[in-house]
């Protein structure tokens, strides 16, 4: 039971909204008791969104 | 004709020009108000210490709360008044502080007419810690999050629809003194917006944090001479709670997108979202852009962040020099009024094929 921070590097998908990107990345890539309680886009490198998370985990 | 309503952002911990301090975001957002019908904005633009002087048509919608506006899964009910619990950290050992805390609230109360349930302490304390990410941009950490959630359900289970909590975050006094010499961003506020997003998150209804200061801290931040301007109201001040209080008083609640009414704001009913040009990666952005809401991007607000237009190529952005220039192509957008035929040069007429 904690929140914590993470970076993560996302591959681009050109053909979809980065929004839906990251939000199948994160059902993907995140436990289930994981939530991605706030993030963003910080930065974006060599075609990946770099994104920080705080994460709560259950 | 459907009401005008823009949203206005200033994320928080990105040590924003405008915004990045205590209520400082507020002539701005307020200029956005005189525009629009409503505008809808989060705690950090218009909180400023026991200050919160943002226009009735502003909304006090919680960080987490607004991203869940954006992806469609809630609506927003207005509300007369809502009724607020205070958490407060057991983690202060302060009777002094811990007085401030009380004497805010009763404040509020009285001078105000806010309706405030009562108050409750933490079992534990929160141990909440500001921390600074690669990106430069301060978040926090908690260890367990069950020990303020707890005491915000027994105030709930008291009848409290929205919820203030005040609790003691570890910083760095090198991180604070940079802050008020305008030359870093607030160590405060990341770990604030993890707190309240938490409540958000378990309970759907208003919520926001107040820092609680150590008497050390308070010394700290009232007499260290005269600060940026922008941090102004934190020297003149420890009672935080009070613009939170405030806001928290008429907050709208989340409603589920499917209970969602007519007269619920819904994402569709945006017209515009207005933000620094360099932070346009968090959720409303993206959002935004997948929604096809216009972005208003105001390049004086600089940030720690570079996340610009041309970075995510997003292409539903209208960049503008300052919040005055945004404020013109709010008013043209509500006019129905092309903003490009208001610049020189215009451009000629273009024939399709």
């Amino acid at each position: 039971m904690s929140i914590f921070n993470q970076r993560f590097e996302i591959e681009i998908n050109k053909r979809k909204h980065h929004i839906d990107t990251i939000m199948e990345f994160f059902k993907k890539n995140l436990k289930k008791n994981q939530i991605p309680l706030r993030y963003a886009v910080v930065d974006v490198k060599r075609g990946k969104l770099i994104v920080e998370a705080s994460i709560l985990e259950e | 004709m459907e009401e005008f309503i823009v949203v206005q952002i200033v994320p928080t911990g990105v040590g924003a020009s405008i915004g990045g301090y205590v209520g400082d975001a507020t002539p701005a957002t307020n200029l956005i108000a005189s525009i629009a019908d409503k505008v809808i904005s989060h705690p950090n633009v218009v909180n400023g210490v026991e200050l919160d002087v943002a226009k009735e048509n502003v909304l006090y919608v919680e960080g987490y709360t607004l991203d869940r506006f954006f992806l469609r899964e809630i609506a927003l009910k207005e509300v007369r008044a809502n009724k607020i619990g205070v958490v407060l950290d057991s983690g202060c050992k302060e009777k002094k502080s811990i007085d401030i805390a009380l004497n805010t609230i009763d404040a509020i109360k009285t001078v105000k007419g806010v309706n405030i349930i009562g108050y409750t302490f933490t079992d534990k304390p929160v141990g909440g810690r500001a921390v600074k990410n690669k990106s430069g941009a301060f978040v926090g950490e908690i260890d367990d999050q069950n020990i303020f959630l707890n005491a915000a359900k027994k105030l709930i289970k008291r009848g409290a629809n929205a919820i203030a909590i005040s609790t003691s975050i570890e910083i760095s006094y090198k991180d604070l003194k940079r802050y008020f010499e305008g030359k870093g961003p607030n160590p405060y506020g990341g770990t604030e917006a993890i707190i309240s997003h938490t409540i958000s998150m378990k309970f759907g209804i208003p919520s926001a944090h107040a820092p609680l200061l150590t008497l050390e801290e308070i010394k700290h931040e009232m007499f260290s001479g005269v600060i940026d301007p922008r941090a102004g109201a934190e020297a003149i001040s420890p009672a935080y709670l009070g613009c939170v209080l405030q806001g928290l008083h008429k907050a709208p609640q989340p409603i589920p997108i499917e209970k969602a009414r007519e007269d619920n704001i819904k994402l569709d009913d945006v017209s515009a979202v207005v933000l620094p040009a360099t932070c346009l990666g968090g959720i409303p952005a993206l959002s935004a852009e997948k929604n096809n809401i216009p972005i208003i991007a105001v390049e004086e607000n600089k940030t720690v962040l570079k996340v610009t237009k041309e970075k995510l190529k997003l292409k539903n952005v209208i960049q503008v020099k300052n919040y005055l220039e945004a404020a013109g192509v709010l008013a043209c957008m509500k006019e129905g009024i092309d903003y490009k035929t208001v610049e020189r040069p215009i451009s000629a007429l273009k024939r399709i094929m």
